[in-house]
């Protein structure tokens, strides 16, 4: 029974990092392009913050917030000067230019600062308490809080305020959106602005404790896709439960694989592919995910 | 906020009567040598329902492009109650009092009707947080302005029943006139429609046909309607203006148009052909 609370916390506080990356991919996709860079993102804000505070010596917070500027600049400059460019015209264009960017992200994390382990730079390390047998660290707990408060203040945005609105009718149509006042351009920057957020904290809380920052954090915005998936295509609840089941899946199967072996012999690192698994079952009941819905199309 | 009050539209109207609304003046459009609109001039008086009919090609969706920004013309200029439109851009027409609706439906179908009517309000709309169905803070008493007005135009147009639902589970007529409800929603001063009867039949052109003479007769708001349906501009519109291979062949009431022998022979030149 610890053991299963034990790793119910881990799971969920997985499920928490991976929600926001897969929300963040979402946003975008709602605006028609699916963001292959967004590990590339999350790894160069991940590291900004670590590299401000080790090296530079800031305080912690203030390297978070400046990344976070920085980030949001960099999308948001992505966004307007390069895919803006492209006119949505061409999709495969667009994918492949988010996959370079992703490839230089990578190679110039790895130019810059080297290939090695380091720390996320964050104070509270690997500090946490214990309650009877039952450990919670710290990170896992911000990371489940803070996730919690994000979600909350982003689903108010989203569906009550008037940028929010204009964001969901842009993703919609955008012709329509321009016609009725929206700017588009504008509407489009912020959108990038949250995705680009809400990832780089998800990165920082990735490399936390028991983990450490490397240059591989970005395929972690790859674990999203299939939650995206599982969740439905689109669905930005869906993005959520998806995050969490894909998170609580891999935990759980990691942590039982042992147990389980005995029995049947699954074999090791069966939590690599157990996502994929779930998201084969999930499918094939509900062909349009958790929160999809059958059969939208653009007109 | 007088704005809301139809009433006074037609007050701002009567201001403007002694002057066009929109004046269009040797608008010339080319495509990589292709000429879809050759020196195009025509105006719109405040409260007219001025319609732009042609055959397929004709250059209409070009010119209608041309005035929503869509097409940037060569030559020429669009004046619209004191802006220049060529200097604009497609998002700014609703807050000089340009709505539009759609040849294939511009509607979201993913928000609700109320929604989708919310959103005309966009460039109305001051208080960033709309604080939905709580009642309290900062955007309540504007929020309520807007809900107040949807409801409005949505009884007008007799959407009251659907406006919980989805757009895209309505049948198409209702369709319609949700687009329609949502371009009266940002307040007009013109209200541009792109085909509106396009692919519907008989009964449902009627409806369309009744609702633009209703926008016209109770809230008094300019329109320009290109379309395709003979029959149903004949019917409604004031003045006509005919587009043929990107030529102004003819400009009059209905009746001039349809003696004029240059659009009876583009017609039929068309359909023999």
């Amino acid at each position: 029974m610890i053991t299963f609370l034990q790793l119910l916390i881990s799971g969920l506080a997985l499920g928490a990092m991976y929600s926001l990356i897969a929300l963040g991919i979402t946003i975008i996709l709602q605006a028609g392009i699916l963001n292959f860079a967004q590990g590339g993102f999350m790894l160069v804000g991940a590291y900004l913050v670590s590299w401000l505070a080790i090296e530079q010596g800031w305080n912690f917070f203030l390297a978070l917030i400046a990344s976070l500027a920085a980030t949001v600049i960099f999308g948001m400059a992505f966004d307007r000067f390069i895919l803006s460019r492209l006119n949505n015209q061409n999709q495969f264009s667009v994918l492949m230019i988010t996959f370079g960017l992703n490839i230089i992200c990578e190679i110039f994390v790895q130019a810059t600062v080297g290939t090695d382990l380091r720390s996320n730079g964050d104070p509270w390390g690997k500090a946490g308490f214990n309650i009877g047998e039952l450990r919670f660290n710290l990170n896992d707990l911000l990371a489940i809080g803070i996730t919690g408060i994000l979600l909350v203040i982003f689903f108010i945005f989203f569906k009550i305020s008037k940028q929010g609105i204009a964001m969901r009718a842009v993703a919609l149509d955008f012709e329509a959106a321009a016609a009725v006042g929206i700017n588009v351009w504008r509407v489009n920057s912020i959108t990038w602005g949250i995705s680009v957020a809400v990832t780089t904290i998800a990165g920082v809380f990735l490399a936390g404790f028991p983990h450490s920052l490397e240059p591989g954090l970005g395929n972690a915005a790859f674990k999203a896709l299939p939650a995206l998936v599982l969740g439905g295509l689109g669905s930005t609840t869906g993005a959520v439960a998806g995050s969490l089941i894909i998170g609580l899946t891999e935990v759980l199967v990691a942590g039982y694989g042992e147990t389980v072996n005995k029995f049947i012999p699954i074999g090791s690192g069966v939590q690599a592919v157990a996502p994929y698994i779930v998201l084969l079952i999930v499918l094939l009941v509900r062909p349009q995910g958790l929160f999809g819905r059958k059969g939208v199309e653009r007109v | 906020m007088s704005k809301l009050n139809p009433s006074n539209l037609k007050e701002d109207n009567s201001k403007l009567s002694d002057a066009p609304l929109l004046l269009v003046e040797n608008i010339t459009l080319k495509f990589k040598g292709i000429v879809a609109l050759n020196n195009i001039s025509f105006e719109v008086w405040p409260g007219e329902l001025f319609a732009i009919i042609g055959p397929n090609g004709a250059g209409k969706t070009s010119l209608f492009n041309s005035i929503t920004r869509v097409y940037q013309p060569q030559s020429g200029t669009i004046q619209f109650a004191g802006h220049n439109l060529l200097k604009l851009r497609t998002d700014q027409l609703a807050s000089v009092g340009i709505a539009r609706t759609f040849q294939n439906l511009g509607l979201f179908p993913l928000m609700t009707v109320l929604e989708n009517l919310l959103v005309g309000r966009h460039h109305l709309m001051k208080v960033g947080l709309i604080p939905g169905g709580l009642g309290f803070g900062p955007g309540a008493r504007e929020e309520r302005t807007h809900r107040k007005r949807c409801l409005e135009i949505a009884k007008l147009l007799g959407l009251g029943p659907w406006l919980g639902r989805l757009p895209r589970d309505l049948p198409y007529g209702i369709q319609k006139k949700i687009e329609l409800a949502r371009a009266l929603l940002s307040e007009p001063k013109i209200l541009l429609l792109d085909e509106p009867v396009a692919g519907m039949n008989h009964e449902e052109t009627y409806e369309i046909a009744e609702v633009i003479l209703l926008i016209q007769s109770e809230m008094g708001i300019t329109q320009i309607l290109v379309e395709h349906d003979m029959a149903m501009v004949m019917g409604i519109a004031d003045r006509i203006m005919v587009l043929n291979f990107g030529q102004r062949i003819a400009l009059g009431e209905p009746a001039e148009i349809q003696a004029n022998p240059e659009v009876i022979r583009a017609y039929l030149g068309q359909s023999e052909g």
